[in-house]
């Protein structure tokens, strides 16, 4: 165990040891560690993007499945503004991704 | 919130002035009727409103009085009552109405209906009804708005 | 199409339920021009609490399930698909009628057809904006 040293008190207040998500931090929540900066990978880019647009998709047809069935469950800006982030989401990943492709194809035939 | 919580809202408005609207003018149309199926006079009716709650009337007695009941759901008619108020006495002996016998004879028993009262009161229910349409107009415009988005 | 996607129920459902919009437009048409007519009695269109149930009635799973080997057999969740729920026409005979007989209340019917046609424009919106994400991923 590494003993803290009288430096990295700052006034009052001094660096709490954190080992493990569940610890508090210091603004008294639990969260991820402060991480080193994990390589990120163009296929974990990719995932994580996958995996958010497939989220917002299925909570827009979630809201439409709940307008039709409960009307009074749900607000009309609600469902509209889920169906454009859905689509914006949708966009924005499918524009990236090209992006991405295009750049390792100029990359890859670079000569 | 709801789709079309509000517009609900306004709508139990719009039936209830409606009612309100009719009871007064049968009010007016019989403000002359000096005998009726029952015997007596016209008397005039009213109307209750209830506001629509969420949660029952009854409130526990530890529960403070200024604890509201939450967002409403509208109006309703409780009843529609009769006034008990006595009537008025106009002294018209040739009236085949009139009083013949007791101290009051001569006299005929008009209704209790006060012209001028009802038409207050039928001014009020119509710029109720009017404040009621503008709100739903708001909603439905809300509601476009709404559309608009991502569009 | 595509049925078993989250795509092709979504469209599936919404086009239902546009279905039902315009019955539904119909018949409160009928009832408001029949709004003085003696001993009418308006009626309504069900469709919203069966397709609910039917749409929750995939969530749930009864256990144990019933050992069922022939078509006849009767399960213990006797699950209603929801490709099945068709919209229905009631007589509604059951609210107060005025004096002669008829029982439209204008003010409802006037509001139920303008419940009706922003659950329309609602509805196309939803489906136009399902099959413009399909347009953005086809498109070159």
């Amino acid at each position: 165990m590494d003993l803290l040293s009288s430096l990295s008190a700052q006034g009052g207040q001094i660096e709490q040891l954190r080992t493990d998500p569940r610890h508090f931090d210091v603004n008294g929540k639990m969260g991820p560690l402060a991480t080193d900066g994990t390589k990120a990978s163009f296929q974990d880019a990719m995932v994580t993007a996958m995996e958010g647009i497939n989220a917002d998709q299925i909570k827009a047809t979630d809201l439409y499945q709940r307008m039709i069935t409960d009307p009074n469950s749900v607000d009309a800006h609600d469902v509209t503004l889920a169906g454009a982030q859905a689509q914006m989401s949708l966009n924005l990943a499918k524009n990236v991704i090209e992006r991405g492709v295009q750049a390792y194809r100029d990359i890859i035939n670079m000569r | 919130m709801s789709l079309f919580g509000g517009i609900a809202t306004s709508s139990s408005g719009l039936s209830a002035q409606q009612l309100r609207l009719d009871v007064i003018s049968n009010n007016l149309a019989n403000a002359s009727t000096t005998r009726t199926a029952d015997g007596g006079p016209f008397q005039r009716s009213r109307v209750v409103f209830r506001p629509i709650v969420s949660q029952p009337y009854w409130r526990s007695p530890f529960l403070p009085e200024s604890l509201d009941n939450g967002l409403g759901k509208g109006v309703r008619v409780n009843k529609v009552e009769k006034d008990n108020s006595p009537a008025r006495l106009v002294y018209d002996p040739t009236h085949p109405d009139a009083i013949k016998t007791g101290p009051k004879q001569g006299y005929v028993e008009m209704p209790n209906v006060n012209v001028v009262n009802e038409m207050v009161d039928m001014i009020d229910a119509s710029r109720a009804y009017e404040a009621n349409v503008t709100l739903i107009n708001g909603a439905k415009a809300m509601f476009s708005k709404a559309l608009e988005i991502g569009r | 199409m595509f049925l078993n996607t989250n795509f092709g129920k979504t469209v599936a459902i919404l086009q239902r339920g546009m279905d039902v919009a315009s019955l539904r437009r119909e018949v409160i048409a009928n009832n408001i021009a029949n709004a003085d007519t003696p001993n009418f009695k308006r009626s309504t269109v069900n469709f919203e609490a069966q397709l609910k149930r039917a749409l929750d009635g995939e969530k749930t799973k009864v256990e144990p399930a019933a050992f069922v080997t022939d078509p006849r057999h009767i399960g213990f969740d006797q699950k209603l698909d929801w490709q099945t729920v068709k919209p229905v026409r009631q007589l509604d005979y059951l609210t107060q009628s005025k004096n002669n007989g008829n029982n439209v209340d204008l003010q409802e019917e006037l509001m139920s057809a303008e419940q009706n046609q922003m659950m329309y424009s609602l509805m196309a919106q939803a489906a136009s904006n399902e099959f413009n994400q399909l347009n953005i991923v086809l498109r070159r």
